[in-house]
């Protein structure tokens, strides 16, 4: 190498080498720059980006009959979305997506073309398909099978509400919207008990979200199932009042119609079935009055079945069972007021001389208004009061009414002889299946309850607080009461709830509508309603049929004592009751102990 | 040749350079494994296997050294005669990687080996040192004239960076362009040529990133990353955000988290790893090696005594800085973002052996630094030049010309 040739080289190297190093020296200002002077701000994005929240999907608690049936469960389910901004391909997308989870890649390639931002493609599907979704498209590259991610496709897990007995006690159980808020029925009254909690756990993710597993964590939110909720319904016997409900509506086509079935000894409601029905799988295609429980929040004016309490009364207060009170011609003038009684064979001049035990078998308008003038109205409404009509059951339904009576001493004597023979007041029918249940039971009053007690995984754990029962009548009240009863089934009014072999105590019930808009009554309008219990000298059940302006006939008698029986009939054979061999009530009265009553 | 194998016997190499070398090599196997084992154990294709791609880049490390070391032994006459072939190999795979190239990770630039893949890309960057430098590396080229003496080596080397450039890889062109420049000015160029290529070299980035869509692309994300955070931003957020969490003193070796979201964290964004995890300190630290290489390669160019020797060095010694100047500065995205590792730390085969032959070649120049290369001395001065020259072009062929390089190529191949 020659000395210039040689100069050069040492004097370029030198230059290039400084050219380097200089270039060295910028990236290290650069270095100290973004880790140094903009460290805070990386830091802060660092945190958003790295630290992830996420979920732990919990259950909302199941409810279950009393036999331990799901009547409402939460299930694991998935909705499929896209990030319009992220999908990189759409017909592709949608190929795929249609191949992995169905449906028509037409449908998705429109969805995800229109939308932007985020579209949901598919809504509560089934969780297996998201997690196929979730792991991506089998693709084989180089040999090697491997699943690829679809971009801008997402799977978002949830839970989602089920009825499983569809519309059996939808009205009872209630629903929830999508986000698993509580809406109505036992849904939202217990909500407190079946209320879960999602957890949330603050975590660094990698890329695809998933939890790096030796980075810390933090619990925002400690997770919680919500606790389970057992009813006091028995799903067959639901099923039972159901299906002759059905059979009353496609019979006289009401405006609305409801069933109580209750366990006159411990107040638990076996069933409460409500028409019209809807489907709380679907709750929100219904009409919003489909929701309604009848049976717990709508008042209506009980009419005949009332009279149970007048009589009541009148037994408690010591009156003979055999006293007359009245002699009925069919139509008499008290005060201002007309009263009619309804004459049938073979009183078609009315029920002549009349003692508490005909007020029940025919019931006698003019007898029960009688009775009442002789009890007074302080003593009348005691009685409506003790019997729990101007309280809510509580129950445990939501919006339970109150039963609406005027102050005692506004009555009047027309208002005190209506209310005798059930009108001017007005009670749920949930009110008048606990009065006979009151009466099944010896006159002790046991609350109605629809909740036995909570628990967890499908386990009764603990029972819910009973309220205290109440003697309200005597047990000799009681007794020759529900000897009437009988009596009025066997050969009375309630003929047609009668069943051969078995001693059936009830009451028929026909009143008419009051005009919500003043005073007065709505011609045409009728509630026809049956309420009993049987077996009578043993009660199992007690059974309410109330059907809301029937259409054909308004009587009791025929609309709502055949559906009476059907059920009766149906939960006689349910419950193994065996019939009894003779007839008449000598073997009540043996068990009882109360003297005949003739 | 004897005087210059018994004189190659008392020198060893240059031990400071061999010792950073071999220290960038180790922590390049040990950040690869810190890099891509949250990858490797979670994927199938990968065995689940935290090791997978620490076992592989042990092995290049392996035969990458002993091949630096075995180069640095032999004869420097042996690779100046090889260049030519080396020269057309690579010429020939860069043709092929065109019409046949694999594609991994969206960039064409990979054939197959038997069971290897192989980027001639790397190779292109080693054959266009050692042609130049035995092109260049006879004294005169640059006389009024004689034009034909670079233009010719100009010619080859530029048709190289095409073919680098018409796969897209701007980044190897730039380490191309860089390494041309800095042999054309060690052999003695023209200030005003070299200005010239200065300035096309410029225009050429700026036209590129005005027109290619492709660039344009990444330019607008070099602007904006967070705007484009869901494609051409991704990288570089994570990347930044690396940097920026490492603040001082890192996070801890192991415990960075740059590597589960940027997919090339053990390849062209090891050095994000490396700064999260050992912080501002770490990432100055390899600044500064990579300075020292760049330091002691031109040192090692400065005191050879053969122009052949100092072009390679300089040769190699502009290759390696360029490329981490290239990668370091992607990495803090002070240049729109261009897939290029970091030299003997990212994980890849191709890319580590290659710069190991280079540094080997630069080893082995170091170790001749009180030699002069017989041809070379042949034609040191002006005087003897012509009568050795010629004395010796039928063996040889020293002497520049499109002719006389045809003969060389017989002879190499002959070789
Ligand atoms: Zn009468």
């Amino acid at each position: 190498m020659g000395s210039r040739t040689r100069e050069v080289v040492k004097k370029r190297s030198a230059w290039l080498m400084l050219g380097f190093l200089c270039l060295f020296a910028a990236i290290s200002g650069r270095l100290v720059f973004i880790q140094l002077c903009r460290a805070d701000e990386y830091a802060k994005w660092a945190e958003k980006i790295r630290w992830a929240k996420i979920r732990t999907l919990t259950a909302r608690g199941s409810i279950y009959d009393s036999n331990g049936h799901p009547l409402a469960v939460s299930i694991r389910t998935c909705s499929i979305f896209a990030n319009t901004r992220e999908v990189q391909n759409v017909s592709l997308t949608a190929h795929r997506l249609s191949a992995l989870i169905g449906g028509d890649p037409k449908n998705y390639r429109k969805k995800i073309s229109e939308g932007r931002g985020i579209v949901w493609l598919a809504k509560k599907i089934d969780p297996r398909l998201g997690d196929q979704v979730k792991r991506g498209w089998l693709v084989e590259k180089d040999g090697r099978k491997r699943y690829e991610r679809i971009p801008g496709i997402g799977v978002w897990f949830h839970r989602k509400r089920v009825y499983p007995a569809g519309p059996a006690a939808a009205q009872v159980l209630g629903f929830t919207n999508i986000n698993g808020r509580p809406l109505a029925g036992i849904e939202w009254k217990f909500n407190d008990i079946l209320a879960n909690q999602d957890g949330e756990i603050l975590a660094e993710v990698d890329a695809r979200g998933r939890i790096i597993p030796e980075a810390e964590r933090r619990v925002l939110i400690e997770p919680r199932d919500g606790k389970d909720l057992f009813l006091t319904i028995d799903l067959n016997v639901q099923h039972i009042a159901e299906r002759a409900l059905t059979r009353v509506v496609k019979k006289f086509q009401p405006e609305s119609a409801c069933v109580v079935v209750m366990d006159p000894r411990t107040g638990e409601i076996l069933a409460l079935a409500n028409f019209p029905f809807f489907d709380p799988n679907s709750a929100l295609k219904f009409p919003q009055s489909t929701w309604v429980n009848h049976a717990v929040a709508s008042l209506y004016e009980p009419g005949s079945t009332l009279k149970a309490i007048t009589v009541a009364a009148g037994l408690n207060e010591g009156i003979s069972p055999s006293s007359v009170l009245a002699r009925c011609t069919g139509r008499e003038k008290i005060g201002k007021n007309n009263l009619r009684c309804s004459l049938h064979q073979p009183f078609l001049h009315g029920h002549g001389s009349v003692d508490m035990q005909k007020i029940i078998k025919y019931s006698c308008n003019i007898g029960a208004a009688h009775l009442a003038l002789r009890l007074g109205s302080e003593k009348l409404r005691h009685y409506e009061e003790a019997f729990g009509l101007l309280e809510k059951p509580k129950s445990g339904f939501s919006l339970e009414a109150v039963g609406y009576l005027p102050k005692a001493d506004r009555w009047g004597t027309v208002g005190l002889a209506n209310i005798g023979f059930g009108q001017g007041i007005a009670v749920t029918p949930l009110h008048m299946a606990s009065v006979y249940a009151t009466i099944a039971n010896g006159g002790v009053r046991v609350p109605p309850t629809i909740v036995r007690g909570t628990g967890s995984h499908g386990k009764m754990m603990a029972r819910l607080k009973k309220p205290k029962p109440q003697r309200v009548i005597s047990r000799l009240a009681a007794a020759k009461l529900t000897e009437m009863l009988i009596q009025c089934v066997e050969g009375g009014t309630g003929k047609n709830a009668k069943i051969e072999g078995y001693l059936i105590a009830g009451k028929t019930g026909s009143a008419q509508v009051a005009d919500s808009g003043g005073r007065g009554y709505l011609p045409n309008a009728f509630v026809a309603s049956f309420i009993g219990f049987a077996p009578a000298d043993n009660p199992r059940f007690t059974i309410a049929v109330v059907v809301n302006r029937p259409h054909g006939s308004h009587f009791g008698a025929t609309v709502a004592a055949p559906a009476f029986r059907e059920i009766a009939q149906k939960l006689l054979w349910y419950y193994h009751i065996p019939p009894q061999p003779s007839n008449g009530g000598s073997v009540h009265e043996k068990k009882r102990g109360s003297k005949s009553l003739a | 040749m004897s005087a210059v194998q018994r004189n190659a016997r008392i020198n060893s190499p240059d031990l400071i350079l061999l010792g950073i070398v071999l220290f960038l090599v180790v922590s390049g196997v040990l950040l690869v494994f810190d890099a891509s084992y949250p990858t490797s154990a979670d994927q199938s294709r990968y065995g689940n296997d935290a090791w997978y791609f620490a076992k592989r880049q042990i092995t290049y490390a392996g035969v990458g050294v002993c091949l630096m070391l075995l180069v640095s032994l032999i004869p420097l006459e042996w690779i100046r005669r090889l260049s030519i072939v080396i020269l057309l190999a690579a010429i020939v795979l860069l043709v092929y990687v065109l019409v046949r190239g694999v594609t991994i990770n969206g960039s064409t630039s990979w054939v197959r080996l038997g069971p290897f893949m192989f980027q001639p890309s790397e190779l292109a960057k080693l054959a266009i040192i050692v042609y130049l430098a035995r092109a260049l590396g006879r004294p005169g080229i640059f006389s009024k004239g004689r034009e034909k003496r670079w233009l010719v080596p100009l010619g080859w080397s530029g048709l190289i960076t095409l073919l680098v450039v018409a796969q897209r890889d701007f980044g190897t062109a730039a380490v191309l362009f860089a390494v041309m420049f800095a042999m054309f000015a060690l052999a003695g160029a023209k200030k005003r040529y070299l200005v010239l290529a200065a300035v096309l070299g410029i225009a050429a980035v700026v036209v590129a990133m005005t027109y290619l869509p492709h660039c344009r692309a990444r330019v607008a994300a070099f602007m904006d990353p967070w705007g484009h955070y869901h494609h051409a931003g991704y990288q570089i957020v994570h990347s930044l955000i690396g940097f920026g969490t490492g603040g001082l003193t890192g996070v801890g070796l192991g415990e960075g988290r740059v590597k589960c979201y940027i997919p090339a964290a053990y390849t062209d964004y090891i050095y994000a790893t490396l700064a999260e995890e050992l912080g501002l300190v770490g990432s100055l630290v390899l600044v500064l090696l990579f300075s020292l290489l760049a330091v002691l390669n031109f040192v090692i160019a400065q005191k050879s005594k053969s122009l052949y020797g100092a072009l390679l060095a300089a040769g190699v010694g502009s290759a390696v800085s360029t490329q981490a100047l290239i990668n370091m500065a992607v990495a803090t995205n002070s240049i729109p973002a261009t897939g290029i590792p970091l030299p003997l730390i990212s994980y890849g085969g191709s890319s580590l052996v290659t710069t190991l032959l280079g540094l080997g070649l630069v080893l082995s120049v170091s170790r001749n630094i009180e030699v002069e290369v017989e041809g070379e001395e042949a034609n040191e001065d002006s005087v003897n030049r012509r009568r050795h020259g010629r004395a010796r072009v039928p063996s040889r062929g020293c002497r520049g010309g499109f002719a006389r390089t045809r003969s060389d190529r017989r002879v190499a191949v002959r070789w």
